[in-house]
């Protein structure tokens, strides 16, 4: 998918936390289009940056631009109206309900019927119903789920568990998707099977991908883009090769002595 | 006439509205009738008319079990063509062989996966690939690779076209060829007529009164001989309906969905079923445990006094009622075998143990027995077989002989004969009749008792038969042994080498409380191994008893780190051992099974991993 104009933009964030500096100025763009990956080692604020793109932290100074809309002081639920979908850290699943349901949950953002039609099975909630449900269905399908459609969430292994969230935030429907380690405690097969997943919903779909990962040798391959941070601040931008040979990076990878 | 294209266009006629293929899409059950499936047919066949295929042109069918796939198998053999379906999994040299051995020109493959591994195939006589689903194939721009969703539209419908190629079809026509399965010989691509498939499929279904009210599931690989007897032939000769899994690994829901009435399965999905059911019962609270385990001894029972032929008692009668409307009755319900009426299975030995327990709780079973020489079907068992040791009489028209202990057929159902291999084809045949390089005999009621392959069969270095096949189904018939291979042609005395069953060895590791870190760490544990020994101790218990095997008792074994695989070329698609190719691979192990080593240590090639086997004595 060919990069094209910017369509996240982050201008200058600063967020502390009391007297702790997570992010300091931090600016880069993301284009339309892209697979951008958001990388650095522990503790570089990498998580804390999602956060702010999607509305959970509220940084002291700069600002996020999204679609042209300046998000900076947006609630999440407004953030997510506008086309942006996640994944989690820790997997934020109803431990209880089926992969279907689970993924049904995505769905609400679609939804306009009241809770009465629903209740009573009327008006738009019958033809909602049928279009979230095939909605559904088609991304089961494109992540091959369909041996776990009624499978407890609970019961599934964890590298299953992750593809199931990628899956509701798909359902959703979105222009940019954020995904956080979404390879972090896997396999490498199921490593594999995820990065495959990336680069195919970003093909199919022309969704952009931001996604940050700890382990800078699975997104190397897949990202057209990579931003770098250490310890709150940006240490690196650039493409995939531009990364490898910056000594800045490899530094803050390989550690050097002070 | 006997051609599918016949049957399709009598089915279409007789039956138009009734279902005739169903396949699970985006969580629905999509109905074809059998209108829709004629005009479906009537399509495709004119767009792979207009691409070349015609009378005798070999075209591979290469995906899963899928409507769109049995549809080309129509619309070739409509136009004469030979079908050529190969299993989903194949890749590499194995799809080479396959391709090149039948002389494949044209291909449909379902998705990107096949068109990848088609066009890494370098050398075959592949001259067009068709696809389906277009998922991931933008970028391709291979001249040879035709969508063909899209080169479907704008062709009208046309029972017209079917009826003026059905004037030229006839039943002497090749319909398919298949590869023998490779387990005691080396591949032989077997030619199939449309008139020996139909004549097979129809004497099954006159004998069980197989109608359009019959449903059946096709979930066997494309390419075994037994997925193209019991689900497309029978499906065309009786006009019931074939419903197509939505993948793999939902088998066993798609089934309790279905309800099919008809299955054929080889004897690892039976086996699946009693292991799965095994283990959660294994996994359920005790007062459960007990009420099952007292049903099953009350069904039990009585099916034993069956299988001896004597008559209990009417309190064991009662018993057995109860049980089976109480308990058996809702566990069929939960595996979708509650509308089965026929159950069938075949294509290797059955254990003895599994057989009993679904014919005790009201399941029809039936042992068939063929070969692909023979339409995958030659003799069949009746319901009065209570025992799994015989394979039943052969089916009407055809008839079975032994010659030298070897068993030999004749029938509507034989070969046409080996595709371009008049020398095999000759040592195949004799006079009519048709070698199956297997031992048996026949009883004094006309039932076929299969000993195993000839091939396998040998002496022990101190004198005495050796019959791997018997040893192997005895170890099978514990739920704890998955696969089991038994050595010992021109050795000092007989050895196995074993690989548990994961799902259920863990539940019951588990509730010893054992420790352990995965499957190749358990399959090593002492206990396990215990476990094992205190089997096999039973097995040469049961083998002392009658002189003739009493050489044949296992006296070391060695339980492998993994089960074996079709992806190491250890198993063919539906599971059967291939004996030769497992020998080889693990010929170190089998020569530390000779010596007094207690372990073993090898680098496996699978995952190149190193691993240390302990080895006991029985």
């Amino acid at each position: 998918m060919a990069a094209g104009n910017p369509i996240l933009q982050i201008d200058n964030i600063t967020l502390a936390f009391g007297g702790v500096t997570a992010l300091n100025g931090i600016s880069f763009d993301v284009a339309e289009g892209e697979i951008c990956a958001v990388i650095g080692p522990n503790g570089a604020g990498k998580s804390s940056m999602l956060n702010v793109i999607s509305g959970v932290y509220v940084p002291q100074t700069g600002r996020v631009i999204f679609k042209e809309q300046d998000c900076t002081r947006k609630r999440p639920r407004q953030i997510a109206q506008l086309g942006m979908a996640r994944t989690f850290q820790n997997i934020a699943l109803f431990q209880g309900m089926t992969v279907l349901e689970n993924i049904l949950t995505g769905r609400c953002m679609k939804i306009r019927s009241t809770w009465i039609e629903q209740g009573l099975n009327i008006g738009r909630a019958r033809r909602e119903e049928v279009e979230n449900r095939r909605a559904v269905e088609e991304v089961i399908e494109f992540l091959h789920l369909q041996g776990i459609r009624k499978t407890p969430v609970g019961k599934l292994p964890y590298g299953l568990q992750k593809r199931v969230e990628l899956a509701r935030a798909l359902v959703a429907e979105p222009i940019m998707l954020l995904q956080d380690e979404p390879m972090t405690g896997m396999n490498l097969e199921e490593k594999k099977d995820m990065s495959c997943f990336a680069l195919e919903i970003n093909r199919e779909f022309g969704t952009t991908i931001v996604l940050i990962e700890h382990d800078m040798s699975v997104v190397m391959d897949i990202s057209d883009h990579v931003v770098v941070l250490d310890y709150g601040a940006k240490i690196g931008d650039g493409t995939p090769d531009e990364i490898k040979n910056n000594q800045d990076v490899i530094d803050a990878y390989l550690g050097v002595t002070h | 006439m006997d051609t599918f294209l016949a049957l399709l266009l009598e089915q279409a006629r007789k039956n138009s509205d009734l279902p005739a293929l169903r396949t699970k899409r985006m969580g629905i059950w999509d109905t074809l009738t059998w209108a829709q499936t004629r005009d479906k047919v009537s399509v495709l066949a004119q767009l792979l008319s207009q691409q070349g295929v015609g009378v005798g042109t070999s075209f591979g069918v290469f995906g899963p079990n899928h409507t769109d796939m049995y549809l080309a198998y129509l619309a070739v053999h409509s136009l004469g063509g030979v079908v050529i379906p190969i299993d989903s999994n194949t890749f590499g040299e194995e799809l080479r062989r396959q391709v090149q051995s039948t002389d494949v020109e044209h291909i449909l493959a379902f998705e990107q996966q096949h068109v990848d591994a088609l066009l890494e195939c370098e050398q075959t006589c592949v001259k067009r690939i068709f696809y389906i689903n277009r998922r991931g194939m933008e970028n391709y721009t291979q001249p040879e690779l035709m969508s063909l969703p899209e080169n479907l539209e704008g062709i009208e419908a046309s029972t017209a076209f079917l009826e003026q190629m059905d004037g030229q079809r006839d039943s002497g026509e090749t319909a398919t060829i298949l590869l023998t399965s490779g387990t005691g010989r080396s591949e032989r691509p077997v030619e199939l007529s449309h008139g020996a498939l139909i004549a097979t499929a129809r004497s099954i279904a006159q004998r069980e009164t197989i109608t359009q009210k019959d449903g059946l599931l096709a979930y066997l690989p494309l390419s075994a001989s037994s997925d193209f007897l019991f689900s497309y032939s029978l499906t065309m000769v009786t006009g019931c309906a074939m419903n197509c899994p939505e993948s793999d690994d939902t088998v066993l829901e798609n089934m309790q969905e279905i309800g099919p009435t008809i299955l054929f399965g080889p004897p690892y999905v039976y086996k699946y079923i009693y292991t799965h059911a095994s283990n959660r019962i294994e996994s359920a609270r005790t007062l459960d445990t007990k009420i099952y385990k007292a049903a099953l001894r009350a069904v039990m029972t009585v099916a034993s006094h069956r299988a001896e032929g004597k008559r209990g008692s009417f309190v064991d009668w009662l018993l057995f009622m109860f049980a089976r409307i109480t308990t058996f009755s809702p566990f069929c319900n939960i595996y979708g075998l509650s509308r089965l009426r026929l159950a069938l299975t075949g294509g290797d030995a059955i254990a003895p143990d599994v057989f009993n327990f679904f014919r005790a709780i009201g399941i029809d079973l039936r042992e068939t027995y063929g070969q692909v020489e023979g339409c995958a079907c030659v003799t069949m068992q009746s319901p009065e077989d209570w025992n799994s040791d015989s394979v039943g009489v052969p089916l009407d028209g055809t008839e079975v002989r032994i010659e030298n202990g070897e068993i030999w057929f004749r029938g509507p159902g034989q070969m046409k004969g080996i595709h371009k291999n008049p020398e095999a084809t000759a040592e195949s045949t004799k006079d009519g009749w048709v070698r199956t390089h297997d031992a048996g005999h026949l009883d004094d009621q006309g039932r076929l008792h299969v000993h195993g392959q000839i091939a396998r069969m040998g002496k022990l270095n101190g004198g005495g038969e050796f019959a791997p096949d018997m040893l192997e189904t005895h170890l099978r018939s514990s739920e704890y042994i998955k696969q089991a291979i038994a050595i010992g042609d021109g050795r000092e005395y007989p050895v196995a080498i074993v690989a548990v069953d994961g799902t259920i060895t863990r539940t019951w590791a588990d509730r010893r409380s054992l420790r352990y870190t995965g499957y190749a760490d358990l399959s090593a544990h002492a206990s396990v191994q215990e476990m094992v020994r205190e089997y096999l101790q039973k097995i040469n218990e049961f083998l002392a008893e009658n002189p003739e095997t009493a050489s044949m008792q296992l006296r070391r074994f060695a339980i492998l780190n993994r089960e074996f695989m079709a992806s190491a070329g250890e198993v063919t698609p539906t599971r059967k051992l291939r004996c030769h190719e497992v020998a080889e691979k693990h010929r170190g192990l089998i020569d530390a099974l000779y010596s007094d080593a207690l372990e073993y240590t090898y680098t496996d090639p699978v995952d190149e991993e190193s691993y240390t086997l302990p080895l006991g004595n029985v």
